[in-house]
């Protein structure tokens, strides 16, 4: 059978083209073009650099090769990426590689940066291979006499599946392949992912007909990575606390010296806008080779930026989450990752931004910006070579999603209702939609929900002999510029007062400045004058310092992965031979959490009760992450008030949470046994948290993607200015006029299955009932305290008082621990 | 309203009642001011495709209705933005319900906004003022430009809001009234706007911020 394969004119051509370029295909490659002849779906699975692409693209090209009788006219394969800057160079590659074959192939990209021109030749005649993203498919959908595009469609590819799975756009991809595969039946669908936790699940989400001839591939080759912690010589150099990390600055500059390019990547684009001030100041000459690349950068010279990143002219790039995807730059040779990265995939995707042909060593420096992240560092290290990467969970039922489809449908070509509940129900996400969930759907875009009043003049879509369509040209051009399920914050221009365009910040940074405040954006400082025709207006500013705008979604939770092995490296942290260098390193601190409270291991869960001038503070670790350990402090304060009328105030990290109070509480073991029960858990935690208040914010996206608030779009807000209307108030609107509304119900459940990951917190909670419980008062903040006490500082005061005040109380700590050096220490074992 | 609460202001020799139902009261003039009812707004999403109960646009009408009993005005005046935008079918309903106040009378400073809505305000039996609306010591305008040396500037527009913030991190926006040495802003009156929190504001300012009937006082 591999002989026959490997006999056929497709494989001998491809074949003897590799072996020009003195290449030779990776076992997998060979494995998916056999499979795909064979007529066979899949799934593989192989890391960056190793020809992912050209295992499923030159599949097709043999297959047609073999049996070009099978093809029609027109496009043969539609590549679907979430990354519009990967399609020019994807594209590139493909075209050349047919030329080199002798395929007279067209190669075309489509997606929002194609111009309008363009995309009526391709509307006239479609290219050969269409690279495309989620949304601008969906975008097809919306036209007129669509389905004709599609109809010799061969293959879908859908590339980086472990980055739209588990996100809308992932429901965007799902919902597309169902309806390509009604229009061309014969269609392959071909999934390109990254190793994840559940690449089963990632098959079955791609390909959920399990009677399909479907197969999963995976790459035995290997990226090699290589993690290098950054470890001060006294571990006294890093604070207990804090999440900017500049102390080590000079730490990076042999580092980056020695390489050609570096990029250094940060959590928050107001840390990486600090770490470039600091980076200039620390090495005044890297002046005009080194860039800052963040979402809020104005597009231009962002790609000004990644030009200069192919061709080496930058030394270092100091970015965020902005460039942990996308193209290969060839001359970066390092990465930093300047603090925890919060879970394993997210730092080897960052690694492997570096060194990145095949075979070919990836290195990252892992700077922590506070003592304990080192810690994070050894859990990552293991992680790294255990393979134990975070799964993406795919997202189910996800009605805004499919309400915006259904008028994208509408719009386009309408929909008949049997028909498309059939071909909906065909994806993962909408297998187990109700029939009466889908009379809702079809009641609410027809006639704005079931509502007693009377709609009459409630216009979206209209029924016409069965056929569900779109009417008013107004609602359909609105529809198609607020298409696709990426929401961020609305956003304004930032320019100079003289001119001079410098980037966007969030309206809502934006509205808590007052004239005269400065703040840094772009590695600029500048000050605030106003804000005129929704654009922000500044002059430049002498300020050394400025306040840094502080982008929400900056925080990123622990992945229960990294917390689990979290967990298992505390164990080993007194260990004497502990392998790790960074535990070695840490061992000072661990040996004063010990001498003044406890280390715990793996098998006990740590109380400690402090008491100071502010309270009686109770500090836990269940070390779950700051997602969770906010339900479970929330949960824990509201059983606690039960038993005894006490008021808390909270605050929490990624390892523990912290509980204050006026009020002294008697803790024994079996009263922290009933407090983490996990009956009657989902009702405590609704009565606890104010779920109505975080399921308003979840409802933000929701009320965008459905199409109830307009797109605040810079420069086109007036059009629709007299439909500006806030999420908060439709979701108002919602709860009391309308209850029983499916989106009201859609962020409720978001905030109780991903927000508050209920799941984990039963699990976190069962494990906790099954460890030993150690009890400590300790006279002073311990080291595992401090930085939970640090960050509920952080709400109410600038950087800069803060950092004094950090170590205004760090000095206090030392000073008690000097003080009772006769270790009188109450410890309350049990 | 019965079950509303109401706190009271002083400017010169005038008293004002402000009310949590988002209207203020001149008992010297028998007046109930109010501003941005926005009526027909909940239609005009409809039209557009996005589905906004008419209950709203019924129960802002049920609250002046309230306020009419409790206050017992000879006139009502609106300072801007009675109307949201162009003509809809929810406006029938507004015209049904002034039918039953035929002895009350309504006064409209109009913001620009207004002046170009294609509304037979005659028929409605609505008077409209000039931009700028003086009834010593108070100055009724929509949106407020400069200070009145003379005068109390009462204008809405801005549908005014608050940030209440609580521990472990809740907080919370709440409609409000704003007023200092010069100028008294009122809350928007319908249910159905938005809350705007950065907005100039004069020196010493005093927030009366609202919930769903109680008003409280913040410096």
């Amino acid at each position: 059978m591999v002989a026959r394969f490997e006999s056929s004119d497709g494989y001998q051509i491809i074949n003897e083209w590799m072996q020009k370029a003195s290449r030779k295909p990776f076992h997998f490659q060979k494995q998916t073009w056999k499979k795909f002849e064979e007529g066979y779906s899949g799934l593989v699975i192989a890391p960056t650099g190793f020809g992912k692409t050209f295992s499923v693209f030159l599949a097709l090209v043999i297959h047609y090769l073999n049996h070009p009788e099978r093809y029609g006219n027109g496009l043969k394969l539609l590549w679907v990426t979430p990354l519009r800057s990967l399609a020019k160079d994807l594209g590139r590659a493909m075209k050349m590689a047919l030329e080199e074959i002798g395929l007279d192939w067209e190669v075309g990209v489509r997606n929002g940066d194609t111009p309008v021109a363009e995309r009526q030749r391709q509307k006239k005649k479609m290219p050969e291979v269409l690279i495309i993203t989620p949304e601008s498919m969906h975008l097809l959908f919306a036209q007129k006499n669509n389905s004709a595009l599609f109809r010799s469609l061969q293959c879908i590819a859908v590339d980086e599946w472990h980055e739209l799975l588990g996100s809308k756009r992932g429901v965007l991809t799902e919902l597309a392949i169902a309806r390509l595969k009604r229009i061309a039946p014969d269609v392959k669908v071909w999934g390109i992912s990254a190793t994840i936790g559940n690449t089963d699940e990632a098959l079955d989400v791609l390909l959920p007909d399990k009677a399909e001839r479907r197969v999963k591939i995976r790459a035995k080759e290997e990226k090699k990575t290589a993690i290098i912690s950054i470890i001060p010589d006294q571990i006294e150099e890093l604070p207990w606390a804090g999440h900017l990390g500049t102390r080590l600055a000079d730490r990076l500059l042999p580092v980056i010296e020695a390489s050609n390019t570096t990029l250094v990547f940060t959590n928050t684009r107001g840390q990486s806008e600090l770490w470039y001030q600091v980076l200039l100041s620390a090495a005044p000459d890297l002046a005009g080779q080194l860039a800052l690349h963040h979402g809020s950068v104005d597009a231009e010279l962002r790609s000004w930026i990644e030009d200069r990143l192919h061709t080496g002219q930058l030394k270092v790039v100091i970015c965020t989450s902005s460039l942990d995807l996308g193209v290969d730059f060839k001359p970066v040779d390092t990465v930093i990752q300047i603090g925890s990265p919060k879970g394993v995939a997210r730092f080897l995707q960052r690694a492997g931004r570096s060194g990145h042909s095949p075979f070919e060593t990836s290195k990252i420096y892992f700077l922590p910006t506070h003592s304990l992240e080192l810690v994070e560092a050894a859990a990552l290290k293991e992680a790294a070579k255990e393979k134990i990467i975070e799964s993406r969970v795919p997202l189910l039922l996800t009605f805004d999603v499919l309400v915006q489809y259904l008028v994208t449908l509408a719009v386009g070509e309408g929909f008949r209702e049997g028909e498309l509940l059939e071909e909906v129900r065909q994806t993962y996400c909408f297998a187990g939609l109700e029939e009466e969930e889908w009379r809702w759907l079809l009641q609410f875009v027809t006639r704005g929900g079931e509502v007693l009043h009377a709609y009459d003049e409630f216009q979206k879509v209209v029924v016409e002999d069965g056929l569900y369509v779109v009417k008013s040209r107004r609602i359909a051009m609105m529809h198609r510029m607020n298409l696709g399920v990426i929401v961020s914050d609305p956003m304004l221009k930032v320019k100079y007062l003289s001119g001079g365009y410098i980037g966007m910040v969030e309206e809502y940074f934006v509205a808590r400045l007052l004239p005269g405040d400065t703040f840094g954006l772009a590695g600029k400082v500048v000050e605030f004058v106003m804000i005129k025709d929704l654009t922000v207006l500044v002059r430049h500013s002498k300020a050394k310092r400025a306040i840094t705008p502080s982008w929400m979604g900056g925080r990123l939770p622990l992945s229960s992965n990294l917390s689990a092995l979290l967990r298992h490296k505390y164990s080993s942290a007194l260990n004497p031979g502990a392998g790790d260098k960074e535990l070695k390193a840490l061992y000072p601190l661990f040996v004063q959490q010990q001498a003044v409270s406890h280390v715990p291991r793996e098998d006990e869960f740590l109380v400690e009760q402090i008491e100071t001038k502010d309270g009686h503070h109770i500090y836990m670790y269940p070390f779950e992450g700051r997602l969770v350990h906010e339900v479970m402090a929330a949960l824990v304060a509201y059983r606690f008030s039960r038993i005894q009328p006490i008021t808390f105030s909270m605050a929490m990290n990624d390892y523990g949470f912290e509980l204050l109070s006026d009020q002294p509480l008697e803790l024994t073991g079996e009263l922290l046994k009933t407090i983490f029960s996990p009956e009657s858990l989902t009702a405590d935690i609704s009565k606890s948290i104010n779920a109505a208040e975080m399921a308003g914010r979840k409802f933000r996206d929701i009320s965008v993607i459905a199409g109830l608030v307009m797109r605040n779009y810079a420069g086109q807000l007036k059009n629709n200015k007299n439909l500006q209307s806030s999420s908060g108030l439709i979701f108002r609107i919602f709860e009391q006029y309308d209850p029983k509304n499916l989106l009201l119900r859609q962020a409720f459940d978001e905030v109780f299955y991903q927000q508050l990951e209920e799941p984990r917190l039963m699990a976190a909670l069962q494990r906790i009932l099954r460890s030993r419980i150690v009890m400590v008062k300790a006279e002073a903040f311990t080291p595992l305290s401090f930085p939970i006490k640090v960050d509920s500082l952080r709400q109410n005061l600038s950087s800069e008082e803060l950092d004094a005040k950090i170590r205004r109380m760090q000095e206090e700590a030392h000073k008690t621990k000097k003080k009772d050096a006769r270790n009188e220490y109450n410890r309350n074992i049990l | 309203m019965p079950g509303t609460n109401t706190t009271e202001i002083y400017y010169k020799d005038e008293t004002l009642i402000l009310s949590a139902a988002r209207a203020a009261y001149w008992p010297a003039q028998k007046m109930l001011i109010l501003a941005d009812l926005h009526l027909g707004k909940t239609g005009y999403f409809r039209a557009h495709g996005i589905p906004v109960s008419t209950g709203v646009m019924e129960d802002d009408l049920k609250r002046l209705s309230g306020l009419i009993e409790y206050f017992k005005p000879e006139q009502v005046l609106v300072a801007g933005d009675l109307f949201h935008h162009r003509f809809n079918k929810d406006m029938l309903i507004f015209k049904n319900w002034r039918r039953s106040y035929q002895s009350l009378q309504f006064v409209l400073v109009p913001g620009n906004h207004d002046r170009h809505m294609p509304v037979d305000y005659a028929d409605l039996a609505i008077s409209v003022t000039d931009a700028r609306y003086v009834i010593a010591p108070f100055h009724f305008v929509h949106a407020m430009e400069g200070a009145d040396s003379e005068n109390l500037t009462i204008s809405g527009h801005v549908h005014p809001g608050y940030w209440l913030s609580g521990k472990a991190r809740q907080s919370l926006c709440l409609p409000c009234f704003v007023y200092s040495a010069h100028h008294l802003l009122l809350p928007a009156f319908s249910a159905f706007t938005g809350l705007c929190t950065s907005f100039e504001k004069e020196q010493g300012a005093h927030h009366f911020v609202i919930t769903n009937d109680k008003i409280f006082a913040f410096k």
